[in-house]
């Protein structure tokens, strides 16, 4: 039995927890803030251009999304 | 054309999204601090991508089922009869006397990757006494722990996954086998009745396991790599922490049994993060 998948991120000198969940195939950042926002879900949309760019499940929270995102992907890179 | 959260995506991928909206409401369904295999519940896996330069974060279904099992009915009877949540290291490569090779064996060569986990839990078996005999009576007390790495968030374990088909309806999911080795001296006395642990890697030997192309002796070298004892830490926890897997199981003492010898500096309330 296992509890999986939880890790953090600074950003903005906040430490949040970001928790990896899966829907509808695929793959969602639960992120929970040390203050009183409220949890926001993230995922990587494909846009018309062929690009992933991160976005707010559901819409409304790109500019978080955008600024915490990236550093989700420079966690995961960093444990190379 | 649509516009989705400012950016312009294709119908199928806006489609997509909306039907992610609606998918994460039940979302605390998800938010489940104890994952059971016996659910075949999802585990959040590092899967390398096909040509091993990058990787990507996903879930895939525990308790392994390799590609003849036909559809979910025969995956059902499958997993009654066989138990594929676990690989032991020492056997993932093993060919039979007549050629055949094992069920792992494929998956231990192409499809490997790592679970990410924070903890996981075994039960420790004490044998009471018989008050007339002095015997060990045949029931165990069961205990539960939870180990974990000590000053990890969290850690990766080895896995073999296998990219599964249900013949009737198409459905294709990963499903994964976490590998074990030999428990190390904790590990031991907590999981007093087999003896086994997960294989827990460091960062280095993790990428080189998911990662690399290796040969079928590295494979067994890192597939039953064992973690030091002295850097895991065991705690006992509630008995009816399998019962509620929306909340974490907390940390209770048994005045009953002996105490494990694992001094560490795990705080317990950095974990607590559902």
């Amino acid at each position: 039995m296992f509890n999986a998948d939880v890790f953090q991120v600074t950003v903005a000198q906040q430490v949040l927890d970001i928790s990896v969940r899966n829907a509808n195939d695929r793959v969602l950042f639960i992120v929970r803030f040390p203050d009183k926002r409220p949890e926001l879900v993230l995922t990587r949309l494909m846009n018309l251009y062929n690009k992933k760019v991160w976005t707010s499940i559901p819409k409304g929270r790109m500019s978080e999304a955008q600024l915490i995102g990236p550093e989700i992907v420079r966690h995961f890179k960093s444990l190379k | 054309m649509c516009v989705y959260n400012g950016q312009r995506v294709t119908k199928v991928e806006f489609i997509e999204l909306k039907k992610l909206e609606k998918a994460i409401k039940d979302i605390d369904a998800l938010k489940r601090p104890v994952v059971n295999a016996i659910e075949c519940a999802p585990l959040a896996v590092i899967k390398p991508t096909a040509d091993k330069t990058n990787f990507d974060i996903v879930t895939m279904e525990w308790s392994f089922l390799p590609t003849n099992v036909r559809n979910r009915t025969h995956a059902k009877e499958f997993r009654k009869k066989y138990d594929t949540e676990n690989a032991k290291g020492e056997e993932l490569l093993l060919i039979d006397e007549k050629g055949k090779e094992k069920m792992f064996r494929r998956s231990a060569l192409e499809g490997r990757c790592l679970i990410i986990s924070d903890r996981y839990y075994e039960w420790r078996h004490i044998y009471r006494k018989n008050k007339r005999t002095g015997e060990n009576l045949k029931t165990p007390d069961k205990y539960p722990y939870q180990i974990m790495v000590k000053d990890r968030p969290y850690f990766y374990i080895a896995g073999v996954y296998n990219n599964w088909t249900d013949q009737d309806t198409g459905e294709n999911v990963d499903t994964i086998a976490m590998v074990t080795t030999a428990a190390n001296e904790l590990a031991a006395k907590v999981h007093n009745s087999k003896e086994r642990m997960p294989t827990i890697l460091p960062d280095d030997l993790a990428w080189e396991w998911a990662m690399q192309d290796l040969t079928e002796q590295r494979i067994t070298q890192l597939a039953t790599y064992q973690l030091p004892h002295e850097l895991m830490v065991a705690e006992t926890i509630n008995k009816k922490f399998q019962k509620n897997p929306t909340e974490l199981p907390y940390l209770v003492s048994y005045p009953e049994i002996e105490k494990l010898d694992n001094p560490g500096l795990f705080k317990p309330a950095q974990m607590a993060l559902f």
